[in-house]
C-alpha cells in the first residue's frame, strides 16, 4: 500500500544508533551502534532474546523513542532533527505501529478505532471508506465493525490494530512482537494477512519477535545480541519451511531460547 | 519497611489525588466551627428580635452542614479506595494481611482527619469574627460584634469529627473485608462494560425521560388548586424520575444518534468526548441525578432566600405603605406624636383619611388560587380615592368603580367583579395585590370616587398617616412613636413600616445566611466529587493517552479532546439543575411581590462560575497528570 518509491532510494537508513538509559552515576548502553537499511517492499524481522534491545531498536526507528545517537532518515527525512510537534505529525501521517497488546480504545467501536489515525485530518470520507472497506476484508474483520473491543477475540482484536496501523496508507508498518498474546491458530492468521499485504500491496513491515516461526514470514531477519547486529538472514527464494529452520540455526548457535513447541 | 513508613510514603504519594479533598474538608470543618460559634453567640441570641427562631434556624443549618459534609466525606472515600484498589492488592499480594492494610488506611485516614479537623478549626477561630461582621451587616443589627470562643462550638465539632472519624473507619475495614485480590487483575471497573440495549427500548426510554422532566416542570407552573399537595408529590417524582433517564439513557441516546451519524468516521475530538460520556454514563448516572437535583433544590433555596432579602424593603412597603398608621382609636396619640415630631424638628406630612368599614358582599372575584367562589362576603375597608391620593397611594378611580387593595396572593382576577355595600354598588375595576393602608388596619380596601363614598351611610372612621421622606428621619421618628406604643406584648399600637422592614430583615437576613453558606458547602462538595470523578476517569485512560502519543497524536490535540468530555461532564448537571430551579423559582414567584430577576440572575452566574472554577481545576490537573504521564 505504500507509495511507489523512486527505484534504488531505500526507505529508512539508519547509521550508528546508540542508545543509552539511566543516569550518569548508572548507564546502560542498550544498543550499541546498529546500522539498518530498510528497502520499500521489504519485510524486516528483528529476533534476539528477551531483553537484547529489540523494542528500544524499534521505538528509535519509530520515532517513538530518541536515539541517543546516530541518524536516521525514513523516506528522505530527518526524523532524529525533528521537533516533537513536526514528529507527532510525522508518525501520524507516514508511520503505523502495531502493539503486543493491542492497544484499542475501549470506548470506541472497531470501526472508530480503526479510522481513528484519521480523525484530526479532513480526508474525503468516502476515500476513508474505500480503504477501511478494502483493509477489512483482506483481515478478514468486516463483520466486527460495530464491535467493542471487549466484544472481540485477541486474534480479531489485533487484526482491528493491524487495520488502525495502515488505514492512513503509512510508509512503513512497526510491529512489537503482534502475536505475543495470540493463540498459534490466531498468531497464523495475523503474520499470513501481513504477508499477504506485504506482498500483493508492497506494504513495508518491520516486525520485532523472539518467535521464530513468527520470523519466518519475514524476508530478511536481523538478529539483535546485547545491542549489536549478530547477523542477518534472507529469505530469498526459499520456503518458508527451510527459512524457518535457518532461523533456528542460527537462534542456537546465538543462545536464545529456542522454541521446540513449534 | 515498618508499617509507619509504608503509611507516611503512601500518604505523601497519595497527596497529589488528596489535597483538594483535603481542603474541602478543612473549608467545610472550618463553616462548621463558625456556624457552631454563632449558633451559641451571645450577640445574636440578644441582639436580635427574633432570636428564637434564629437559634433554631442556626441549629437546622448545622444539622444539614454535618449531613452534606459526611456524606461527601464518605462518597469521596470510596472513589479514593476504588481508585487505590491496585495498590491495596499489592500490599496483599507483597504478604501483608488485609488487618494490616486495614490498620494502615485507618492511620492514614486518621492522621488526615485529625489534620483537616485542627486546620479547620483554627481557620474557624480567625474567620469566625469576620462572619459574625458579615452576619450583622446582612441583618443591618446595630450590635457590639465581640465574639468569645466557644468551649460548646469546640464540643460540637469534636462531636462531628468523632462522628466522620468512625463512620470512614467501619467504611475502611469494610472495604478491605470485600477486597478480592482478583480485582488487582480485572482492569476494568465494574459497571462501566457497555451493555447492548434495543435501540427501540433506549429511544422510549429516552423519550420517557424528557417527557416525564417536561411534564413536571409543566405541572409546577399549574399546580395552584385543590389538589396542590398531590401535585407538588407528582413533580416531584416526575421530575427527579426524569432527571435518572436523562442521566442513564436520554443523553446517551441524544449523543449516540450523533456518533451514529459519523459511521465510524468521529472526529477526534468527539472520539475523546462524546464515545467515552456515553461509556461512562450508565455508571454516572446515580451520582449525577443526586447531584443535579441536590443543586437544584440549593439553587432553589438559596435564590429564593436571596430574592425574599432583595425584595423585602419594597414588600415591606406594599404592606405597610404608610410609615405610621393611626386608626380613630388612636387620634390622641397622633396627635401627641405629631407635637412630638414637630418639636424634634422632623419633616412629615400628616393626612387624614376618612374609611368606613363593612361586611362587602363580592361577586365573581377570582382571588388567583384555583378555585372560584361565586359570591361571598369579606368584612373590608372602604375610603375615597382623592384622601388616599393626598397621602401618597398611587390610585384613581372612575365614577361608580372602585379599585381593590389588598391580599397578598397570585394574580387575581377582578375582571367581571361587583361588589355591594347595602344600596351601593361598586363596579371593580382593578385588583391590586398590596395594600393601601398599612396590613394590620384592614383586610383589603375599597378606593372608591367621593360621591360614592358618602352615598355609604356608616359610621366614618378618621385615621391619620404620617410619612417621613427622609430615612434617618424615619428611624428617629420611630423611637418616638415606640415611646408612645412600646414594643411589648400586650401594646394596643400598631406596628411601623420600620419595625416590618427590620424583622423582615431579619428573617430573609437569616435565611438568606444560612443558605448561602450550605449552598457553598454544598457546592464546593459537588464540584469536586466532579473534579475527582474527572481526576479518576484520567487515571483509567492514561493507557489510552499512551496510545494515542505512539499514534502520533499531540498533547495539546488529546487536550482539545478531554476538555471537552469535562465540559460536558460539568455542564450537564450544571444546565439540568439551573433549569430545575428555574422552573422551581418559577412556581413560587408568586411568594414575591417584586422583580426578582437581578437576585436569580446573581445566584445563577455565581453557581455557574463556582462549577466553571472546578472545571479549570480539572482542566489544569489533567494537563500536568497526561503531561506526567507522557513523560514530558
Ligand atoms: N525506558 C527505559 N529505561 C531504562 N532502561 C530501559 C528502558 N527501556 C528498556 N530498558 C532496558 O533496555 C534493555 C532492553 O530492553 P528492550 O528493548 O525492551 O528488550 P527486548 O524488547 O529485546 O526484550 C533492558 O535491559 C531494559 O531493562
Ligand atoms: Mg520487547
Amino acid at each position: 500500500m505504500a507509495e511507489k518509491q523512486e527505484s534504488g532510494q531505500p526507505l529508512l537508513v539508519a547509521k550508528d544508533i546508540r542508545k543509552v538509559f539511566g543516569s550518569r552515576k548508572r548507564t546502560n548502553e542498550v544498543l550499541k551502534g546498529l546500522d539498518l537499511t530498510v528497502e520499500p517492499g521489504e519485510f524486516v524481522g528483528v529476533m534476539g532474546a528477551s531483553g537484547a534491545g529489540k523494542t528500544t531498536f524499534l521505538n528509535v526507528l519509530a520515532t517513538i523513542d530518541r536515539p541517543t545517537s546516530g541518524t536516521i532518515t525514513i523516506d528522505g527525512k530527518d526524523i532524529v532533527k525533528m521537533k516533537d510537534k513536526a514528529l507527532s505529525k510525522f508518525r501520524r501521517s507516514s508511520l503505523g505501529f502495531i502493539f503486543q497488546d493491542y492497544n484499542l480504545l475501549d470506548t470506541l467501536t472497531a470501526k472508530e478505532n480503526i479510522l481513528l489515525p484519521l480523525s484530526l485530518g479532513n480526508p474525503s470520507k468516502k476515500e476513508a471508506e474505500e480503504t477501511y472497506s478494502q483493509l477489512v476484508r483482506t483481515l478478514s474483520i468486516e463483520d466486527v465493525g460495530g464491535h467493542y473491543p471487549h466484544e472481540l477475540s485477541g486474534g480479531q482484536k489485533q487484526r482491528v490494530s493491524a487495520a488502525r496501523a495502515l488505514i492512513h496508507k503509512p510508509k512503513i508498518l512497526f510491529a512489537d512482537e503482534p502475536t505475543g498474546a495470540l493463540d498459534s491458530k490466531s498468531a497464523a492468521m495475523l503474520l499470513g494477512k501481513m504477508e499477504e499485504l506485504n506482498l500483493r500491496q508492497k506494504v513495508t513491515i518491520m516486525m520485532v519477535t523472539h518467535d521464530p516461526l513468527a520470523s519466518s514470514y519475514c524476508s530478511r531477519v536481523l538478529f539483535l545480541r546485547d545491542g549489536r547486529l549478530y547477523t542477518e538472514l534472507y529469505r530469498g527464494e526459499r520456503t518458508r519451511q527451510e527459512f524457518f529452520s535457518d532461523i533456528l540455526n542460527v537462534q542456537g548457535v546465538l543462545g536464545g531460547e529456542v522454541h521446540a513447541s513449534h | 519497611m515498618r508499617l509507619t513508613d509504608l503509611v507516611r510514603r503512601n500518604m505523601l504519594q497519595n497527596m497529589k489525588q488528596y489535597y483538594l479533598y483535603f481542603f474541602s474538608l478543612i473549608f467545610s470543618i472550618m463553616l462548621y466551627f463558625i456556624f457552631s460559634t454563632l449558633q451559641y453567640d451571645d450577640v445574636i441570641s440578644t441582639g436580635i428580635q427574633e432570636s428564637d427562631s434564629m437559634s433554631s434556624a442556626f441549629y437546622t443549618g448545622v444539622i444539614f452542614l454535618a449531613v452534606i459534609i459526611l456524606v461527601f466525606v464518605l462518597y469521596a472515600k470510596a472513589l479514593f479506595y476504588k481508585r487505590r484498589g491496585r495498590e491495596i492488592g499489592l500490599y496483599q499480594l507483597i504478604g501483608l494481611s488485609k488487618g494490616q492494610v486495614s490498620r494502615m488506611l485507618i492511620i492514614e485516614n486518621f492522621l488526615l482527619l485529625a489534620g483537616a479537623a485542627a486546620a479547620g478549626t483554627v481557620l474557624g477561630l480567625i474567620f469566625a469574627r469576620l462572619f459574625l461582621l458579615l452576619f450583622v451587616k446582612v441583618l443591618q443589627v446595630d450590635a457590639e460584634v465581640t465574639l468569645q470562643f466557644s468551649t460548646e462550638a469546640l464540643l460540637q465539632t469534636g462531636v462531628l469529627f468523632l462522628l466522620i472519624l468512625v463512620l470512614t473507619t467501619i467504611q475502611i475495614v469494610f472495604i478491605i473485608r470485600k477486597h478480592t485480590l482478583t480485582e488487582l487483575f480485572r482492569s476494568k471497573e465494574e459497571g462501566e462494560g457497555i451493555r447492548k440495549v434495543r435501540p427501540v427500548t433506549q429511544a422510549v426510554l429516552a423519550i420517557l425521560g424528557l417527557l416525564l422532566t417536561g411534564f413536571g416542570y409543566w405541572l409546577s407552573g399549574n399546580m395552584l388548586n385543590q389538589f396542590l399537595f398531590i401535585n407538588m408529590l407528582v413533580v416531584l417524582f416526575t421530575v427527579i424520575f426524569g432527571t435518572f433517564l436523562l442521566f442513564s439513557v436520554t443523553i446517551s441516546w441524544l449523543l449516540g444518534r450523533i456518533r451514529n451519524r459519523a459511521d465510524g468516521h468521529l472526529s477526534f475530538k468527539n472520539a475523546l468526548s462524546i464515545a467515552p460520556v456515553i461509556h461512562r454514563m450508565k455508571s454516572n448516572a446515580k451520582l449525577l441525578t443526586l447531584i443535579t437535583t441536590l443543586s437544584a433544590v440549593t439553587l432553589t433555596l438559596v435564590t429564593v432566600a436571596y430574592s425574599l432579602y432583595y425584595s423585602s424593603a419594597e414588600e415591606a412597603r406594599q404592606m405597610y405603605p404608610h410609615d405610621f398608621l393611626f386608626t380613630e382609636d388612636g387620634w390622641e396619640e397622633a396627635a401627641e406624636f405629631v407635637g412630638r415630631l414637630d418639636n424634634e424638628g422632623v419633616e412629615y406630612s400628616a393626612v387624614s383619611i376618612d374609611t368606613v368599614a363593612a361586611d362587602v358582599s363580592l361577586s365573581n372575584f377570582n382571588q388567583g388560587f384555583g378555585f372560584e367562589m361565586e359570591e361571598w362576603e369579606w368584612y373590608l375597608r372602604i375610603a375615597p380615592e382623592s384622601q388616599l391620593q393626598s397621602a401618597g397611594v398611587d390610585v384613581e378611580v372612575a365614577e361608580g368603580e372602585g379599585v381593590f387593595f389588598g391580599t397578598f396572593g397570585p394574580d387575581m382576577d377582578v375582571s367581571m367583579a361587583t361588589a355591594a355595600v347595602g344600596d351601593t354598588e361598586i363596579a371593580i375595576a382593578e385588583g391590586r395585590n398590596f395594600y393601601a393602608l398599612n396590613i394590620d388596619t384592614n383586610n383589603g380596601l375599597i378606593a372608591v370616587d367621593e360621591e360614592t363614598f358618602q352615598s355609604i351611610d356608616l359610621k366614618r372612621e378618621t385615621y391619620t398617616a404620617v410619612n417621613i421622606a427622609d430615612n434617618d428621619a424615619r428611624e428617629r421618628a420611630n423611637e418616638v412613636y415606640h415611646s408612645l406604643y412600646p414594643l411589648e406584648d400586650g401594646s394596643t399600637g400598631l406596628l411601623t413600616f420600620a419595625d416590618q422592614m427590620r424583622s423582615a430583615l431579619e428573617m430573609t437576613g437569616m435565611f438568606i445566611f444560612i443558605a448561602g453558606f450550605l449552598g457553598v458547602v454544598f457546592l464546593a462538595a459537588t464540584g469536586s466529587i466532579l473534579y475527582f470523578k474527572q481526576m479518576t476517569e484520567v487515571e483509567d485512560e492514561k493507557g489510552s493517552y499512551r496510545t494515542l502519543r505512539q499514534l502520533g497524536f499531540t498533547v495539546e490535540e488529546m487536550l482539545g479532546g478531554i476538555s471537552r468530555k469535562q465540559l460536558l461532564f460539568f455542564t450537564l448537571p450544571l444546565a439540568i439543575g439551573l433549569l430545575h430551579s428555574y422552573f422551581a423559582v418559577q412556581s413560587v414567584s408568586f411568594l414575591f411581590r417584586t422583580s426578582i430577576v437581578v437576585p436569580v440572575a446573581i445566584c445563577l452566574i455565581v453557581y455557574s462560575l463556582i462549577y466553571a472554577f472546578f472545571y479549570l481545576l480539572s482542566l489544569v490537573n489533567t494537563r500536568q497528570e497526561i503531561k506526567s504521564v507522557l513523560g514530558k
